[in-house]
């Protein structure tokens, strides 16, 4: 009897692709190979998260609290431990999900999804809170030179939708916030960079 | 008076096309199973399709087909399927192919959620070597229908994965290992 592991790679992203969000953010919890395997998948094969806003909070060093925000009010707030390894601020948003559907999916139709009411999927602002954040200067080197303005940093990345991604870095008493919002290209300041 | 027959009148649920008489071939599974179908059920499979046309266009008789990757009590379901389905339009399994709705009709919701996971996923991969586009689509949705709002253990329950400490460290790490 076939494990569903073992299933064809084209059966399981048939599957993934009937699935809503939070399902697909479920199964990735399930077992390595299906972690491996979806964080693997083109984003068009995922389905669309519609939600509006992603939370990110790195509690302690041992918990992050990840809030996703549909704009109808629902949310989900999931808590993970890390006992044995802090996950790295680039582990979590270059490998965990939520880079994934900064972008949503423009493809899938919202209409023939009766799983959520949302009317559109364009999410408006990513927050990250972080009380034990010591990876301030790996940004600049995973990112490139900040745009400095003010107590802020900013970073400026083209989306394929065409908008544009502004990372925002402030300092704030004993913690960092980082925003991850959603922007027109005619918004961003002069002599900043964007990047690909 | 005597009643009339009704037989005139009654609406029909579909009106089947007219068809040519059935042609039956034997099918032989992986391990020695021979069962028989109609090919009409048969061309649902692109595989068994093409396997079929190589035989009639060289006027060959086709007495038994082989299908070396699946085995009996699978293809028997997947005969099953076929044969329910012989009249089906195949464009209509092709326009559902990408689509991330598709609705299931109530016979096949019934044949596919009845059997245990482990013997959906073989059915499911069987449609997948035969290339049986409108199996896979049924499979692939009432498994997802079956994995909607679970929780992890849930998931894990339902297709047989174990538990983090019990998993294979080189493959089955989750996320907060």
């Amino acid at each position: 009897m076939s494990s569903i592991i073992e299933m064809p790679e084209l059966v399981l992203e048939t599957i993934i692709g009937f699935l809503n969000f939070q399902a697909v953010y479920t199964l990735r919890q399930v077992c390595k190979d299906f972690r491996s395997f979806i964080d693997d998948l083109k984003k068009s094969k995922l389905p669309d998260s519609k939600f509006k806003k992603i939370h990110i909070f790195l509690k302690n060093e041992e918990t992050i609290r990840l809030t996703f925000i549909w704009s109808f009010g629902s949310e989900i707030e999931i808590e993970r431990y890390f006992e044995k390894e802090k996950p790295g601020f680039f582990d979590l948003i270059s490998q965990g999900m939520c880079l994934k559907y900064f972008e949503n999916n423009k493809n899938c139709s919202e209409k023939e999804d009766l799983e959520f009411y949302i009317s559109s999927p364009d999410f408006e602002l990513s927050h990250l809170t972080s009380t034990h954040f010591e990876e301030r200067e790996s940004l600049s080197t995973a990112w490139g030179a900040p745009f400095e303005c003010q107590y802020s940093r900013f970073w400026f990345f083209q989306m394929k939708n065409s908008k544009i991604l502004k990372i925002t870095y402030q300092c704030v008493v004993f913690k960092v916030q980082i925003w991850f919002t959603c922007i027109e290209i005619g918004n961003v300041p002069q002599g900043a960079i964007i990047q690909d | 008076m005597a009643p009339k027959k009704n037989s005139a009148k009654r609406p029909q649920p579909s009106t089947p096309k007219p068809s040519a008489p059935a042609r039956i071939v034997k099918v032989q599974s992986s391990d020695g199973h021979i069962l028989q179908a109609d090919v009409r059920a048969l061309l649902l499979s692109s595989t068994l399709a093409a396997t079929i046309k190589g035989y009639d266009d060289e006027n060959k008789p086709l007495e038994k087909l082989e299908v070396n990757n699946v085995v009996g009590f699978t293809l028997k379901l997947v005969l099953e399927w076929c044969e329910k389905h012989k009249e089906d339009d195949p464009a209509i399994a092709q326009a559902e192919k990408d689509k991330k709705n598709i609705f299931i009709p109530s016979w096949d919701r019934h044949f596919l959620t009845k059997l245990p996971m482990g013997n959906l996923f073989d059915l499911i991969t069987a449609a997948y070597h035969l290339d049986i586009t409108g199996l896979i689509n049924y499979g692939c949705k009432t498994v997802a229908n079956s994995a909607k709002g679970k929780s992890t253990e849930e998931m894990r329950e339902l297709f047989g994965i174990p538990e983090p400490w019990e998993q294979p460290s080189t493959s089955t790490a989750t996320w907060d290992d």
